[in-house]
């Protein structure tokens, strides 16, 4: 069980979170919606002992995220990053086995490479296995990433896995596809909170939503509490229709028709 | 001197204890103990630790174009190798007496390390090195080390400006089994300590963040990383001068014939090292012999070719 209390953190006078109060308990897919700059970001960065909070603390399992030494949280939690920035021409495959760095030595063993290989399936890259990280689409990359996510708690029990945006530049495909594998590691008893920006995916895979308005918490409860055409609009200021999606008896988010003409000059084109 | 092989291999034997052949030439034997083999030694540790140290500051640095030069190390070590060339009658008479010949190789050597010492303390941000920061502050030291050395060949003689140069360009002239014994430890704690380092340095590819939730320490490896290849090469400067190309091109070459991964790249580089600064030593040696062609010169004549035609060849591998 992961608990954050009155979690603040502030760089220079900027206020980035605000007195935020956060868990999660094994088995549960938490979803992690608001607008941009909302604090979305600063608070997995504290949740994955990134930052320290300026205020407030963070207990993994009972006890304080600082208390854990690096290579022992590598094998509890595991963090996406938004963005990915790889210098060096290396491999899908040693990309993902770097996923199991926290485990071995210096040659990893047959259980590493089975996590490896299990992971690149899991994400569809077993085509690509072999080829450079650096020569791949934004979605290929991302989805490399995840298997060496995932590669990094593979096998482990009760797993914090920190998803950060993580289905952005992907196909719809691999978008359901992601959150599905999110969904059933959590039904294992894998702790998954992902920061996303679709609203009817985070509605159809989570089990519970938290949503954010410049550094604080507004809202936390299932998505049918909290998917409300109010609670969009004062989110993210534009009007959007909520209906019940037929197939999952989800919410279904529908926006609005939005018309900017009347900001755009006459002259341009 | 021209050694016939056959009298090569005696002297080895005779070396090796395993032959008191009579029929060994006491002089070749001579030459090869005190000279050649020096020398052959020199070159392998002077090469695998400008390759194991180009390798591992480029992966610390995120940046195939970095090499132990722009930490200060090379800048550092000219500078303090032109003042003591320049001003040794003056001001290093005394000093001079008491170090011998190590004076210049102890001063190269430490000004290699205060260069890189500054450079990295001007990039510590928040007590931790911040690699943009470091690269800077690396450039403006190599540009200030530069221009007083400038200042110093300007104000130098004929005679202390040819050595100045000739130091910069390289050599292996200065062999001796003293210079090896100094040399040894250095480089031989960092062929053994920075490849424990190849999986951390790995996973610097990924950035430091990244880095850091796979559980390791970027800060503690990026200062130990930085201080065993300043040691390493700031050692093989000291004793062999300036050799460019080695430390920036053998790294890249090897990685384009054996992939990216440190736990083959770091040791590879030491090797393939080695082995360029000892041919390039030969080739050195006998192509305009008796006279000697500066090393540094052979290592940029024989390396760049080679490298372009790795580089050509693989084109569509690293263009993306």
């Amino acid at each position: 069980m992961l608990i954050a209390e009155n979690l603040t953190y502030a760089i220079k006078q900027h206020t980035l979170l605000r007195g935020v109060n956060f868990s999660i308990r094994p088995g549960e897919f938490i979803g992690v919606l608001g607008a941009n700059g909302a604090g979305k970001s600063t608070l997995l960065r504290l949740l994955s002992g990134e930052h320290t909070p300026t205020c407030g603390h963070v207990s993994l399992a009972g006890r304080d995220l600082r208390s854990y030494g690096d290579p022992e949280l590598a094998t509890r939690r595991a963090t996406m990053a938004q963005q990915h920035q790889l210098s060096s021409d290396f491999t899908v495959k040693e990309v993902v086995l770097m996923g199991r760095y926290p485990y071995f030595e210096s040659v990893p063993r047959a259980e590493d490479l089975a996590a490896a290989d299990e992971t690149i399936r899991l994400c569809g890259l077993e085509m690509l296995a072999d080829r450079s990280a650096l020569a791949l689409s934004g979605g290929e990359r991302q989805r490399v990433h995840l298997a060496r996510v995932l590669a990094q708690l593979w096998n482990r029990a009760n797993a914090l896995l920190l998803l950060d945006e993580p289905v952005s530049a992907m196909d719809i495909r691999f978008q359901h596809q992601t959150l599905a594998i999110a969904r059933s590691l959590a039904n294992r008893g894998w702790m998954v909170v992902a920061v996303l920006h679709d609203m009817n995916l985070a509605s159809q895979y989570t089990d519970r939503l938290f949503l954010m308005k410049n550094g604080r918490k507004l809202l936390d409860g299932t998505p049918i509490e909290v998917l409300t055409t109010r609670n969009i609009f004062s989110i993210f200021a534009i009007d959007a229709q909520v209906n019940i999606n037929p197939a999952t008896l989800r919410p279904m988010v529908i926006p609005g028709v939005i018309n900017m003409d009347a900001m755009i000059p006459a002259d341009q084109g | 001197m021209n050694i016939p092989v056959g009298e090569v291999g005696q002297a080895l034997l005779q070396l090796a204890g395993r032959s008191s052949a009579p029929g060994a030439d006491e002089l070749y034997a001579g030459v090869i103990r005190l000279v050649r083999l020096p020398r052959l030694i020199m070159g392998i540790l002077v090469g695998a630790a400008l390759g194991i140290g180009g390798a591992s500051i480029q992966a610390i640095f995120r940046n195939p174009l970095a090499e132990p030069g722009l930490i200060g190390i090379s800048a550092g070590a000219s500078l303090a190798a032109a003042a003591i060339i320049a001003f040794e009658t003056l001001l290093f008479a005394t000093l001079g007496e008491f170090f011998g010949h190590y004076l210049l190789a102890l001063g190269a050597f430490a000004g290699a390390a205060v260069a890189a010492w500054l450079v990295y303390r001007i990039s510590l941000l928040n007590g931790r090195p911040h690699i943009a920061t470091m690269l800077l502050a690396g450039i403006a030291i190599n540009a200030l080390a530069g221009a007083l050395t400038g200042l110093i060949s300007y104000l130098s003689d004929e005679q202390q400006l040819r050595s100045i140069t000739f130091w910069m360009l390289g050599s292996l002239g200065g062999a001796s089994w003293e210079a090896v014994y100094t040399l040894a430890p250095f480089v031989v704690a960092g062929l053994i300590l920075l490849p424990m380092y190849s999986k951390p340095l790995n996973t610097f590819a990924l950035g430091e963040q990244e880095a850091r939730q796979l559980g390791q320490r970027p800060d503690r490896v990026k200062i130990r990383v930085i201080v065993l290849a300043t040691l390493a090469v700031g050692a093989a400067v000291s004793v062999a001068g300036i050799i460019g190309f080695v430390g920036l091109l053998v790294p890249h070459a090897v990685r384009m014939l054996g992939g990216h991964d440190n736990r083959f790249v770091l040791p590879a580089s030491a090797l393939a090292g080695a082995v360029t600064l000892t041919v390039a030593d030969l080739l050195a040696r006998t192509i305009a012999a008796p006279s000697e062609i500066p090393i540094g010169v052979v290592t940029a004549l024989l390396g760049t070719p080679l490298f372009l035609y790795i580089l050509i060849r693989d084109k569509k591998k690293i263009v993306h």
